[in-house]
């Protein structure tokens, strides 16, 4: 709300100076035969929305501006001077009672009168004048409350130095009474634009007057008023009555034949009309205005970490770790892993299986981006955790996602590039599509998205590595989705014992050899970082069991330990190394590489890491005298006249150029033509085909 | 009759013509039966007839635009003529009302008109969005998930 009532004048000032351009969007609009029927529909609602409002405005600015504070008094000016007069309303206890008088003139060269010394100067009271009515002195003012509305008086009298307004119909007149009726409360008495060309009398009532008192005072032209005078509201006013003949709405009111006009959305504070037989100027069918769509749940927290599923996130440091430890402590007999973690756990009814464990690992995912600092995390200190075994594999530190799931915010983009045509051109035959690392490519609609703002969301699934990427589109009414896509952001390690099947399978060998294999690699780690002997020969040990239990195929594990012990003391990196041509091999036979979707694929890798549009546009020649030989597309109505003159810019190809521009018409109305028939028949030929006017 | 003759450049379909410098003004008849609209005219021979090609008979009020003239025995001309409807009626043409297709003073601007284009190439134009939360640097450039069955989450 505004602090002041300049502020509130120089906003609606404002508002209106920005009504013109509604409107003439909307006569645009109206006008243009490109237009759909949802154009003409849009564009009107906006206007009446934006109509709605500024009436709102002024209503509340003539409110404000009586009650607000009073800046100035204004005398009455000379002759012919038209100066608005503010009557206050009266308070009424009683039948045909006027309890106070209107606030007139406090000062000037006459008589000085005040109302009743109840009143506070510049005070405004809330009338209840129901069903009372109120006098002034015969020859004086009437004056009259209304409801809802702010009026002048559909009728004005003027005999000798008497003026009677009326405000409701003859009927209710009688000799300068006027009948206030359908006054609930709360409504100020304005009259505006009064002719004040001689020294008027006029009779204020006091309290508990039948009528009004029989002093008459005279207001001159110097007197000085209490209440602002100069109501920007009221050059607005209108009388919804009309001209003086014809019912008033009150008559319809007194026989319950006023309508009832059914809500309207564009009016959410109710809608009075002021005048039955005047229409009101907004349908009444402006459908709802569905608004945004419902937000995407964005900060929802989907699987919260627990007892069930936890995710850590590592760095590369903390994955050499992991995969070091994960190698060699469990598989190393009386470390506090293998008794607390692989023994209960690798039991598997009397033996010992590695899977049992490794399927306690449910995926590790590689990211090509790291945007841990957009995680939120839970700092650990309790190391890694598998099952409910502790598995000091992370040593002590290690972080924790709150969310299994998560959305990315990629921001704004305006698709709105530079008009160099400044024509359909700019948009004839334009593609537009937007680029979604990890996801692809996606072709939205021309017409859907240009020139306007475009937004994307990913949302990320960090337990498969899936991501969507949603775009919306800033519409006239909020943001909407425009497209969709779902790819592969993350891709697995294969580590688990799933891997291990799946690379069986690739090698068509058995699950027990690939688990051999499996355990000579992990003994090709323990060898790199020197283990002893006696820890080999437990291993050995184990791997036998594993032999004679499969009782299939032997074991290559001697050629595992050949390979340990000749890695000796080459150090932790070359175990590594190892590991990393196992994963490499796993990857080059397409192992467990869930990276293919619609451009998701590892190819995508190769995408930007930001989303992007592209806009594809053609680039037109148009031959140099195309206006002079085929004219532009017009699609509008007038006089023929309307059409004359050339295209500027036209090199002059004809000599019989000489400023004539070539016009088509349809439909044209020969109204006018004096000539013969066949004449007239020539010429809407001749207008048809082409003219040079 | 009075005829004057013109010597004009216009194309016919121009609304008004400019009819410049008056090339002869002659006493006419009319040859036999003819049209208003078609008019044939016998006239005396004049060498600057040749070079008119528009003419006004200002008994009806009309222009015509004139055929090649016939020159016959006795020094007579014959003049064929055809009306030309435009520029009699223009100031009543000028006030009809008409839906236009085409003109070459006033544009719709956004109206696809496909007839004169052809295209020279394609332009593209790439716009990134605002953020870019991919594109954070970090160790390596990689960030590795571990998702385990279980564990244990830290004491509050």
């Amino acid at each position: 709300m505004a602090d002041t009532l300049q502020q509130w004048a120089d906003y609606i000032a404002e508002y209106e100076t920005n009504m013109v351009e509604v409107r003439q969007r909307t006569e645009t609009v109206l006008s243009n035969p490109q237009s759909t029927a949802q154009d003409k529909q849009n564009a009107l609602e906006e206007q009446y929305r934006q109509e709605a409002h500024l009436r709102e405005l002024k209503s509340q600015y003539a409110t404000y501006s009586v009650l607000g504070e009073v800046p100035a008094t204004v005398e009455f000016g000379g002759s012919s001077t038209k100066t608005p007069i503010l009557f206050y309303k009266t308070n009424v206890s009683g039948d045909n009672a006027i309890h106070h008088g209107t606030v007139f003139p406090i000062s000037g060269s006459g008589d000085l009168h005040l109302p009743d010394s109840e009143i506070s100067l510049g005070t405004v009271f809330t009338s209840d004048l129901l069903s009372f009515s109120a006098r002034l002195k015969n020859n004086g003012y009437t004056v009259g409350a209304y409801s809802d509305i702010n009026l002048s008086p559909w009728r004005e009298e003027v005999a000798g130095t008497s003026i009677t307004w009326g405000f409701e119909s003859d009927t209710a007149m009688s000799n300068g009474w006027v009948s206030t009726k359908f006054t609930p409360s709360g409504y100020t008495i304005i009259l505006n634009d009064v002719s004040w060309t001689q020294n008027r009398t006029i009779c204020p009532c006091v309290k508990g007057a039948y009528r009004s008192i029989n002093d008459p005072i005279t207001i001159n032209q110097n007197y000085s008023f209490a209440a602002p005078i100069t109501l920007a509201l009221l050059s607005e006013i209108e009388n919804p009555y009309g001209e003086v003949s014809g019912d008033s709405p009150w008559d319809y009111y007194n026989e319950e034949l006023l309508p009832t006009v059914p809500d309207n959305p564009a009016f959410p504070d109710g809608y009075h009309p002021t005048n039955p037989d005047d229409p009101p100027d907004e349908p009444t069918d402006i459908p709802h205005d569905d608004g945004e769509p419902p937000d995407h749940q964005r900060d929802r927290a989907v699987g919260l970490p627990s007892q069930f599923i936890t995710q850590y996130l590592l760095s590369y440091s903390q994955l050499q770790t992991f995969g070091l430890n994960l190698w060699q402590s469990w598989l190393t007999p009386n470390t506090d892993v293998w008794k607390n973690f692989f023994l209960p756990y690798a039991q598997d009814f009397g033996t010992l299986n590695v899977g049992a464990c490794l399927d306690f690992i449910i995926s590790l995912r590689v990211y090509p981006v790291d945007f841990a600092d957009y995680l939120d995390l839970i700092g650990s200190s309790n190391g890694l955790y598998m099952g409910t075994g502790h598995t000091d594999f992370l040593g002590s530190s290690c972080a924790i996602t709150k969310k299994l799931f998560h959305a990315f915010d990629c921001g704004t983009c305006e698709v709105k590039p530079e008009k160099p045509y400044n024509d359909y051109r700019d948009m004839y035959n334009t593609s537009v599509s937007v680029v979604l690392p990890y996801c692809g490519t996606v072709e939205l609609t021309p017409s859907e998205v240009m020139y306007r703002n475009l937004r994307a969301y990913y949302y990320v699934d960090f337990q498969s590595g899936a991501c969507t990427a949603v775009v919306e589109v800033e519409g006239d009414s909020g943001w909407y989705m425009v497209a969709s896509k779902t790819g592969q952001m993350g891709f697995l390690l294969p580590i688990t014992a799933t891997n291990a099947g799946q690379l069986s399978a690739q090698f068509g060998k058995d699950a027990t050899e690939t688990l051999g294999t499996l355990a000579g690699f992990f003994f090709d780690v323990a060898g790199a970082i020197g283990q002893s002997a006696e820890n080999v020969a437990s291993i050995l040990a184990f791997n036998k069991r594993q032999t004679d239990s499969s009782k299939e195929k032997d074991v290559p594990v001697g050629m595992t330990v050949t390979q340990s012990l000749k890695i000796g003391e080459s150090g932790v990196n070359t175990g590594l190394a190892l590991a990393n041509q196992a994963l490499n091999r796993l990857s080059r036979s397409g192992i467990d590489m869930p990276m293919l979707s619609g451009g998701g694929g590892t190819e995508a890798l190769m995408f930007p890491d930001t989303p992007y549009v592209q806009i594809r546009r053609g680039k037109y020649a148009k031959p140099d005298n195309y206006p002079h030989s085929q004219g532009f597309l017009n699609g509008s109505s007038n006089t023929i006249e309307y059409y004359k003159g050339a295209f500027q810019g036209t090199p002059t190809i004809d000599p019989s150029y000489q400023g004539r521009g070539l016009c088509k018409f349809t439909g044209v109305d020969s109204t006018g033509l004096t000539c013969n028939n066949d004449e007239r028949v020539e010429i809407i030929t001749l207008l048809e085909s082409g003219i040079y006017i | 009759m009075t005829v004057d003759f013109y010597k004009i450049a216009d194309d016919p379909r121009a609304l008004e013509k400019t009819l410049g410098e008056r090339v002869h003004t002659c006493n006419a008849n009319i040859l036999g039966t003819c049209s208003v609209h078609d008019p044939v005219l016998v006239l005396s021979y004049n060498s600057n007839l040749i070079t008119a090609n528009y003419f006004h008979i200002s008994d009806w009020g009309s222009y015509y635009f004139m055929g090649e003239p016939e020159l016959s025995p006795g020094g007579r001309c014959i003049v064929r003529g055809t009306k030309d409807v435009l520029f009699s009626n223009a100031t009543e043409i000028l006030q009809l009302k008409a839906y236009c297709s085409r003109c070459e003073s006033k544009a719709e601007n956004y109206a696809v008109d496909s007839a004169p284009l052809s295209l020279v190439t394609t332009n593209v134009t790439t716009k990134q969005f605002s953020l870019h939360p991919f594109a954070a640097s970090g160790e390596n450039k990689l960030m590795y998930m571990l998702t385990v069955k279980g564990g244990k989450l830290p004491t509050p």
